[in-house]
């Protein structure tokens, strides 16, 4: 442990790091899109800072995406193939990763902030004595070149900046935070080819089987074009037939805050918001809901949303298109009649 | 023989937090603290691999002195000892600093550990970086997202599986490894009156900067890496109709709105 007493001298040569660097993950053999989000978001650093953006990927045979890369903004791209990076392991990723980052010294190091890059990023993250911000949803930078991590407090009011004093400065950022740019084959990018030293025995662990399995249930949530959510508000799970008699009425998928779904009102994965899921319907309910930033994050890209709450002061009325102050147990049973009359007219 | 370090948080019950219709500020008295969802898992699958294979469950939790009431609880489920890391020059860690504070007091009290066990989150920040970070400066494997264990202590390693997004993973790993567990590994157990009352006598060890030792500059906010700058609500969005009363004719409006729109039908 005593290798970790260096910590805080990271913050002696700052000014060396220099550069915007995006960490590629592959899902499903191709760059995933929340990485593609992150190029965007380089540049949006880059109009700041005035520096380069880089991304690196790492598999067996990757090389052939690093054109793609280019298209949607890395200006250099770190491509680093080897057998034994075929899957994602913490030892094998790690040690790669973290010598190209110490070999070219960026100072902002950009994750998406799915599962496997969460993990990978923690141990790069104590790798490199340096700190980590969590499921960012926007970045930018300050007055002293320092790069600003938003993400949301823990209390649910607010949002909070995190500020990092080693460097890299790094962040996972949540999927969906930024749009990727347009895809612009004219764009070229230097490509610099890793070399990779990897034996077996540095990968601690052995990946003996993987299987694939279907998300279960759900999926209706992310892909409706209607999603209603119920909140606290309906006081007990018995209470929830209005919600369902209105939302097989308006035939929206149905979500939940996150206390609701710790309560077990409605399952797990329907729970929308930081924890649960992001999604952008053309219309939302939020019924009962307060708008805490967790559950905003998972929502306010929706097309339209609507809200009913008794409360006047609730933070959902700061987001909402069309907000009732009132008692749901009221207002949504007339929603529904009025829905049933325009059904039959249609 | 299965030597288990298990780490928990006490973190409030988020599911019982409220924001203050008047002030708007989340109201944080009266909320319940409780022992974390996950580390109860975790201890849970402590004590079934000790009660296969025996072995030694300490577990350990940095925090103020009233974490002590999580620690019991452990120790009411079947963990041996427990381990309280408290001191002012602890607190406003972040997870490096807290992975610090945690893998210290391991390498000094329970340096014969086979397998420590943590969640894989915990439910205040949720960052999930601290058991991964802990591994990390310990210099032993990880595996985060554990939804199964299985201990084959004479040749010393474990067969778990790790569950990410839409597949599972087999994974083979060494002894001593450290496992991220989560939610549907096992069902904890209540504990047993008779648990409660022999729990008593179980020591709960309370540790301070001193006795720990080690870099000071490590610990705390000055060992963190990442501060927090400013905390401020969500801007508004402007332009959002916003109707009182609840009417029949508000609910008409919005229909009406929402048909226009083409939102419905
Ligand atoms: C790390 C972390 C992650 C989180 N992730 C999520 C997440 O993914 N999703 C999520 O939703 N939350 C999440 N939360 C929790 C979040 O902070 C809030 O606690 C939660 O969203 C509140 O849920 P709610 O709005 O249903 O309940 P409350 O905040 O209790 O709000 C209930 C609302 O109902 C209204 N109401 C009461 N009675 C009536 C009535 N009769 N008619 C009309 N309105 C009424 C009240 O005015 C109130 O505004 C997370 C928290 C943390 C710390
Ligand atoms: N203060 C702490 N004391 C003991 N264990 C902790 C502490 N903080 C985090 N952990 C462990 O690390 C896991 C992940 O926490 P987090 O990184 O905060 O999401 C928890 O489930 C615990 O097992």
């Amino acid at each position: 442990m005593s290798q970790t007493s260096n910590l805080i001298t990271g913050t002696a040569d700052i000014e060396s790091w220099k550069g915007i660097f995006v960490y590629v993950e592959l899902k499903d053999g191709k760059p995933r899109d929340a990485s593609l989000e992150l190029l965007a978001a380089a540049h949006r650093l880059k109009e700041s800072l005035g520096e380069e953006v880089s991304a690196g990927i790492l598999g067996k045979e990757v090389a052939g995406f690093a054109g793609m890369l280019a298209s949607y903004g890395a200006e250099r791209v770190y491509v680093a193939e080897h057998e034994l990076l075929e899957h994602f392991t913490p030892d094998a990723y790690t040690s790669v990763l973290s010598r190209i980052i110490l070999g070219n010294k960026p100072s902002i190091v950009l994750y998406p902030a799915t599962p496997n890059c969460r993990d990978f990023a923690s141990k790069m993250a104590a790798r490199l004595k340096t700190g980590l911000a969590a499921d960012c949803i926007d970045l930018k930078i300050n007055e002293k070149k320092q790069m600003v991590q938003i993400r949301p407090d823990f209390g649910g009011k607010d949002l909070s900046e995190i500020l990092t004093k080693t460097r890299p400065q790094m962040v996972t950022v949540r999927p969906g935070s930024f749009t990727k740019l347009e895809l612009d084959t004219s764009r070229k990018a230097k490509i610099k080819k890793v070399d990779v030293k990897l034996k077996p025995e540095d990968i601690r662990i052995r990946i003996l089987d993987i299987k694939q399995f279907k998300v279960e249930g759900a999926d209706d949530l992310v892909k409706s074009e209607i999603v209603a959510s119920a909140g606290m508000g309906f006081g007990n799970k018995d209470r929830l037939q209005i919600f369902e008699d209105f939302a097989k009425t308006i035939g929206a998928s149905m979500g939940a805050s996150r206390p609701v779904v710790e309560r077990g009102w409605l399952s797990r994965e329907r729970q929308v918001g930081q924890s649960g899921k992001t999604i952008a319907p053309k219309l939302y309910f939020a019924i009962g809901i307060s708008g805490s930033v967790q559950h905003r994050v998972g929502v306010e890209n929706s097309g339209f949303i609507v809200a009913i709450n008794n409360d006047p002061n609730a933070p959902i009325f700061k987001f909402c298109n069309y907000g009732i102050v009132g008692d749901l147990f009221k207002v949504l049973p007339m929603l529904t009649e009025e829905l049933k009359k325009v059904n039959n007219k249609a | 023989m299965v030597n288990s370090v298990v780490c928990v948080k006490q973190v409030p019950d988020v599911a019982e937090l409220r924001i203050d219709p008047m002030t708007h500020n989340v109201i944080r008295e009266g909320v319940p603290s409780i022992l974390n969802p996950d580390d109860r898992i975790g201890i849970e699958e402590a004590v079934r691999i000790k009660e296969k294979h025996g072995g030694r469950i300490t577990v350990l939790s940095m925090g103020p002195p009233q974490a002590k009431a999580a620690l019991f609880e452990c120790l009411t489920m079947g963990a041996d000892n427990a381990i309280l890391l408290s001191d002012r020059a602890f607190a406003a860690a972040d997870t490096l600093a807290t992975a610090y504070t945690l893998a210290r007091a391991i390498k000094k009290y329970r340096n014969d550990f086979d397998l420590i066990i943590c969640g894989r989150r915990a439910i205040d920040a949720e960052t999930g970086q601290t058991g991964i970070q802990i591994a990390e400066q310990l210099d032993i494997p990880h595996v985060a997202y554990v939804k199964n264990v299985e201990l084959f202590p004479e040749q010393r390693k474990v067969v778990v599986k790790r569950e990410v997004e839409d597949h599972i993973e087999t994974i083979e790993a060494p002894l001593p490894i450290l496992l991220g567990v989560m939610e549907g590994l096992n069902k904890p157990r209540l504990a047993t009156l008779r648990e409660i009352i022999r729990s008593k006598n179980k020591e709960i060890k309370v540790v301070n900067v001193v006795e720990l030792g080690g870099d000071l500059n490590l610990y705390g906010l000055k060992g963190s890496p990442t501060w927090v700058a400013k905390v401020y609500p969500p801007p508004p969005k402007a332009g959002g109709i916003i109707k009182s009363g609840g009417t029949r004719e508000t609910v008409t409006e919005l229909v009406k709105i929402l048909v226009e729109k083409k939102l419905i039908n």
